[in-house]
């Protein structure tokens, strides 16, 4: 993105996959402000989606792969990623079964979009910023 | 889960097994300056000594004020796994829960602290501004006593949190990331001032001293602005009004490293009068680059490492007195250059190197 003018900063929040603290640290990603910082917001991950932004936008490499089905924890990781999906102005995951995953568990439209493993990531940026054209450099 | 081995106290980390480490850092997005370099290059050089090191952060804001208290709360509930130890550097980052954490105090939340009825107030006096300094004040109290060690960048900043907190912060100068980048080079008719535009660091106040200064040095200001329409309009301001064009010139943005290396190689001096800063990369660059510093009495970090009349001079916060320093050293442009000599010497003196920062903070 930044090879395309696109004004970029990373964050890169601490996630423990513990059930027992899992509700306050959702509770913390809920709590980061970061709603008026830049235009658009691309979440790769669970559970960075929660972060609030007024254009949020999720292309998901994972989905909290971490609990298995008796974990009480995969519940509220269940309605705080419905929530999350919810919020998103666009949907994407890294794979068609991801895909196939996120489409379930959220009721909506989900896209696959794989990272290019060779060749242009113009496809990918076009698809995040829901633009065909460059980004400026502000 | 995996199992998380963590040190025992008062002992050392066996040396042959890699370490890994957490630098936490308090992030406000596209806001880059010197503390966000010095968590990079701090975790260049852990890693460099072969510790397992990765950079993360927690965003936070600070407008509107109460956005501070649930970035406190919610670098409290943050957890993170898979770490030995946790390397804080900023308010609120120092809030996240880790049984061997490590504080290297850059600055705190300053604005319930020491600029708190200062002229910088960025907290309202107000009863909700006066619940929140509260509120940051008593939680940092609590939270700088979970550091297994304390650290502060330098005597300021270690003496602010000794006299509102009441704990004792050893204190843990900051190398420059590339201090072999910085080059001395000749003398030019410049002082060189690289800075973010705010009203902190005072560019106004340079520019008003240049009215005053006879020779024919000319002032460089480089800097991107924090709050563009608000101190960056100012400056320019001040620049037309003063007719001053001719004399002061402004970059602004953020300057490539390569230009600003060359400006620090070729300035006559570096010039620096910041309030009460609490440390100040720019003093250690000009250094580096064999320049002396001229600072101000009430400029804080600067003063431990500049010597008057030695490696550079302290002027008086006032335009006239930083004039009449500029105009010293364009008189005698050998003592500026010998002065420039001894302020890279004193870097050394001082034992400012990382290998020194990286045994103190992983011991």
């Amino acid at each position: 993105m930044q090879d395309r003018g696109y004004e970029v900063d990373a964050i890169r929040i601490p996630f423990d996959p513990d059930p027992a603290t899992l509700w306050m640290q959702l509770l913390a990603f809920r709590l980061t402000d970061v709603s008026d910082v830049g235009e658009l917001l691309v979440a790769t991950g669970t559970p960075s989606h929660l972060l609030r932004h007024p254009r949020k936008v999720l292309w998901l490499i994972e989905h909290y792969p971490w609990f298995d089905d008796q974990d009480d924890a995969l519940e509220s990781m269940r309605t705080a990623d419905r929530q999350a999906c919810e919020e998103a102005t666009a949907l994407f995951a890294a794979s068609s079964a991801l895909c196939d995953r996120v489409a379930r568990s959220s009721g909506r439209s989900v896209k696959a979009l794989s990272p290019p493993e060779q060749g242009s990531w113009d496809p990918v940026i076009a698809a995040l910023t829901g633009s065909n054209s460059r980004g400026t450099s502000r | 889960m995996g199992s998380c081995h963590r040190g025992i106290d008062g002992q050392q980390f066996p040396r042959h097994e890699p370490v890994r480490i957490a630098v936490v850092n308090t992030q406000a997005p596209f806001v880059r300056g010197g503390a966000e370099m010095l968590a990079e290059w701090l975790v260049d050089h852990l890693r460099e000594h072969g510790h397992r090191t990765e950079l993360v952060y927690l965003p936070y804001r600070w407008h509107p004020p109460h956005k501070l208290l649930e970035h406190a709360v919610a670098a409290r509930l943050t957890r993170i796994s898979e770490v030995d130890r946790v390397i804080a550097l900023k308010f609120p980052s120092w809030y996240l829960p880790h049984d061997n954490k490590v504080f290297w105090v850059l600055h705190q939340f300053r604005a319930a602290y020491d600029l708190w009825g200062s002229g910088f107030q960025l907290l309202p006096d107000t009863p909700e501004g006066q619940y929140i300094r509260r509120a940051i004040v008593e939680a940092d109290n609590r939270v700088l006593r979970e550091a297994r060690r304390l650290y502060a960048i330098s005597q300021v900043t270690a003496r602010r949190v000794r006299a509102f907190n009441g704990v004792e912060p050893t204190v843990l100068y900051p190398p420059l990331g590339n201090e072999q980048a910085y080059r001395c080079g000749a003398q030019g008719n410049y002082v060189f001032f690289p800075s973010r535009i705010n009203s902190v660091k005072r560019q106004g106040l340079a520019i008003e001293a240049m009215r005053f200064v006879s020779s024919d040095i000319r002032l460089v200001i480089a800097g991107d602005a924090d709050f563009r329409g608000n101190d960056f309009e100012l400056v320019s301001r001040m620049l037309t009004d003063r007719k001053l064009r001719d004399r002061v010139e402004l970059l602004t943005g953020w300057l490539p490293e390569r230009r600003k290396l060359d400006l620090f190689a070729h300035c006559l001096g570096v010039l620096f009068p910041p309030y009460d800063e609490d440390y100040g990369y720019v003093t250690l660059e000009g250094f580096r680059a064999c320049k002396p510093v001229i600072t101000c009495t009430d400029s804080g970090g600067p003063l431990e490492l500049v010597e008057h009349g030695i490696s550079g001079f302290v002027a008086d916060p006032d335009p006239r007195s930083i004039a009449e320093a500029i105009d010293q050293l364009a008189a005698d442009r050998r003592h500026a250059a010998r002065m420039g000599r001894n302020g890279r010497e004193r870097i050394r003196t001082l034992g400012i190197d990382w290998d020194h920062v990286v045994e103190e903070l992983t011991t």
